[in-house]
């Protein structure tokens, strides 16, 4: 896998050499400027749509490099997700831009590392897969590796725009001291895409993608005595008590589909898109002959309109509203015959609402130097609820962003980028509503923890230096960056995080 | 072009309206315990307790009644499959029209009370203890 990873970044820089010969240094600054500009973050959601990803840049970029992250709490704010970890990371990325109709894109990484202090959480993809998990008391630091490969192609056909675009993720997290949890996840997403060109001042853009996705989730515990029972989570604490215990051996099986319909402006003129997916996962028994014990639905509809300005000054204003609902279903399994059991009834159990609501603005100026300015301000809410026995956890929040970015050539040979960054998430309500009574005293302790941590203020402040050393005349680039990042609870706990990176701008 | 327009929009909300979920939401319902007598004879009035423990969740439903026949109405119970437990004392008028009184238990490791329609029969023969 190592091996075809190398060959994969080879080939993307191989490639790179027949399209992109006789770059200059004022060509290496524009690709620069154009890629990471603050200013074209209204529509990189819009560049999901492998169509208008191909018209997204005018110049070529392609880069090599290794980033190390580092992440440190002492206290996790999340239980689930650990204190935080040390990844190393080794990747190549590319946009080329073959002709004035084409362009061809892609990316492939390998990732490496530890996560820290990991509880209650013995799959992969938490995030993803949550509340439906298995979960333990013991926990620990686990292991992590993950290989990506993304490549996507867009052209002109007459007045359409097609593009279509490929993303595989494999990826393990695993632990080597009881209890002894693995996760494979293997996640294939492909997106197919048209744009249109409607007169001469917008262009529309329809797309679909399809995601297939599947974890093998197994823990053992190798030790003869002291081993713990592995829970079946269900939502807040609450566990599917007749498959807890020793069901170590999972599958999660699933996907799903997005699509997304966007309006583009060619210069000023609105911005709007809309965008509604629906994504399940089974969670199969594989001791039971198969049983599915629960499937999750993630259902999402957002929204995004505004205006933006290009000319001298460029501006662009937009706002954003986001509706999730996360639904579990628990399939009831009857009496088992030869380890059998039929499912008998099913039932949605547990359910998330979530809403985020934001107002957003740019401001910036692109040339030789450029600078941008950002602030955003909105509010998110979630409710989550278990049917029976009677659990809900409600929390709102207001939060605030402010960011500056500055991209300067301060000589010939150098390119430097700066960006500070300031946020806010104030808790506005938090409800946490348990049957203590009823439920052991570590789940009681789980819940309470996390919540006590959602319910919480948090700022935030983080700052990015990138530097590139343009090689004489040639294309040729060496960059480094470093960024550090500190987000303060308060609960008086606080999480520093320092990413450095270094490669090669071809 | 136009009708290409709106194959595009049909073929999406065709896709959007197949793939929509729904929730599940018929939670409860309702049935019946049968006992029956492992002997001849008529139930002239039964005092039962009756104990369901839900398999998937392990959350004990316990209640208590009296009754002129051999049917406890189960009422408003989470679907799912459940063990039962009936202790109490009944009495019996045999062939010959004698009364007598017993103590009496029944029991099953398994019973389904999933159909939603309230229609969960459950037939449990008892145990005369004394």
């Amino acid at each position: 896998m190592k091996k075809q990873l190398l060959v994969a970044m080879m080939l993307v820089t191989a490639v790179h050499g027949f399209a992109g010969a006789g770059d200059s240094i004022a060509a290496s600054h524009a690709a620069i400027v154009e890629h990471y500009s603050m200013s074209n973050e209204h529509a990189r959601l819009m560049w999901n749509n492998p169509a208008l990803m191909a018209t997204a840049h005018h110049n070529s970029l392609t880069q090599m490099g290794v980033t190390i992250s580092w992440v440190h709490q002492d206290e996790p704010f999340v239980m689930q997700h650990g204190t935080g970890h040390v990844l190393a990371e080794i990747g190549a990325q590319s946009y080329l831009r073959l002709n004035n109709r084409a362009a061809v894109w892609g990316r492939a990484s390998y990732l490496t590392g530890k996560n820290r202090g990991i509880k209650w959480n013995s799959v992969a993809d938490y995030d993803l897969l949550e509340p439906d998990m298995l979960a333990d008391t013991v926990g620990g630091d686990t292991s992590r590796e993950r290989y990506t490969f993304e490549g996507g192609y867009g052209t002109r056909l007459g007045h359409w725009q097609v593009g279509g675009e490929m993303l595989f993720r494999a990826e393990q997290e695993y632990r080597k001291q009881d209890p002894r949890m693995r996760g494979i996840v293997t996640d294939l997403t492909l997106r197919a895409g048209v744009a249109r060109h409607l007169g001469s001042r917008y262009t529309v853009g329809l797309s679909m993608q399809g995601n297939i996705y599947r974890q093998t989730c197994d823990v053992d515990f190798y030790k003869p005595l002291g081993s713990v029972p592995e829970y079946q989570m269900m939502g807040l604490g609450e566990i599917y008590i007749r498959f807890s215990g020793d069901i170590n051996d999972l599958i999660f099986k699933g996907g799903g589909i997005k699509l997304q319909a966007d309006l583009l402006p060619a210069g000023s003129g609105l911005i709007a898109n809309v965008w509604v997916s629906q994504h399940s996962y089974e969670r199969v028994a594989r001791l039971l002959n198969s049983l599915p014990l629960t499937t999750l639905y993630n259902k999402e509809l957002a929204m995004r309109a505004g205006w933006r300005h290009v000319g001298e000054m460029n501006f662009a204003v937009w706002s954003d509203v986001k509706y999730n609902r996360r639904t579990s279903d628990q399939h009831l399994a009857g009496t088992s015959s030869s380890q059998i059991y039929p499912v008998i009834a099913s039932m949605t159990m547990y359910k998330n609402n979530i809403t985020t609501a934001s107002l957003n603005a740019i401001v910036g100026r692109e040339g030789t130097t450029t600078w941008n300015v950002k602030a955003s301000a909105g509010y998110s809410g979630s409710r989550q609820r278990f049917v029976n026995p009677r659990r809900s956890m409600k929390l709102d929040y207001a939060f605030g962003q402010v960011a500056a970015q500055l991209i300067a050539t301060p000589s010939r040979s150098w390119t430097l980028m700066g960006e500070i960054d300031g946020a806010y998430y104030g808790c506005t309500r938090g409800n946490l509503v348990i049957p203590v009574v009823d439920i052991d005293a570590h789940f009681v302790d789980m819940l309470t923890h996390n919540f006590n941590f959602l319910n919480a203020n948090y700022t935030s402040a983080g700052a990015r230096f990138r530097a590139y050393y343009h090689f004489g005349r040639s294309r040729y680039s060496a960059y480094a960056q470093a960024a550090y990042g500190i987000t303060s609870c308060s609960r008086n706990e606080q999480r520093h995080s320092i990413i450095i990176s270094l490669g090669i701008k071809i | 072009m136009k009708t290409v327009y709106y194959m595009i929009m049909m073929c999406v909300v065709a896709l959007v309206a197949s793939g929509c979920h729904s929730d599940l939401e018929d939670y409860t319902t309702g049935g019946e315990i049968v006992l029956t007598l492992p002997q001849e004879g008529t139930i002239e009035t039964l005092q039962y307790s009756v104990m369901m423990v839900n398999l998937n969740s392990r959350n004990v439903t316990t209640f208590s009644d009296i009754t002129a026949s051999g049917h406890i109405i189960v009422d408003n119970i989470m679907r799912g499959a459940y063990s039962v437990s009936v202790e109490g004392i009944v009495r019996i008028k045999d062939a010959t029209s004698q009364l007598s009184t017993h103590q009496f238990r029944a029991q099953s490791d398994y019973v389904s009370m999933a159909a939603t329609d309230g229609g969960n029969t459950v037939t449990l023969e008892m145990i005369l203890i004394d």
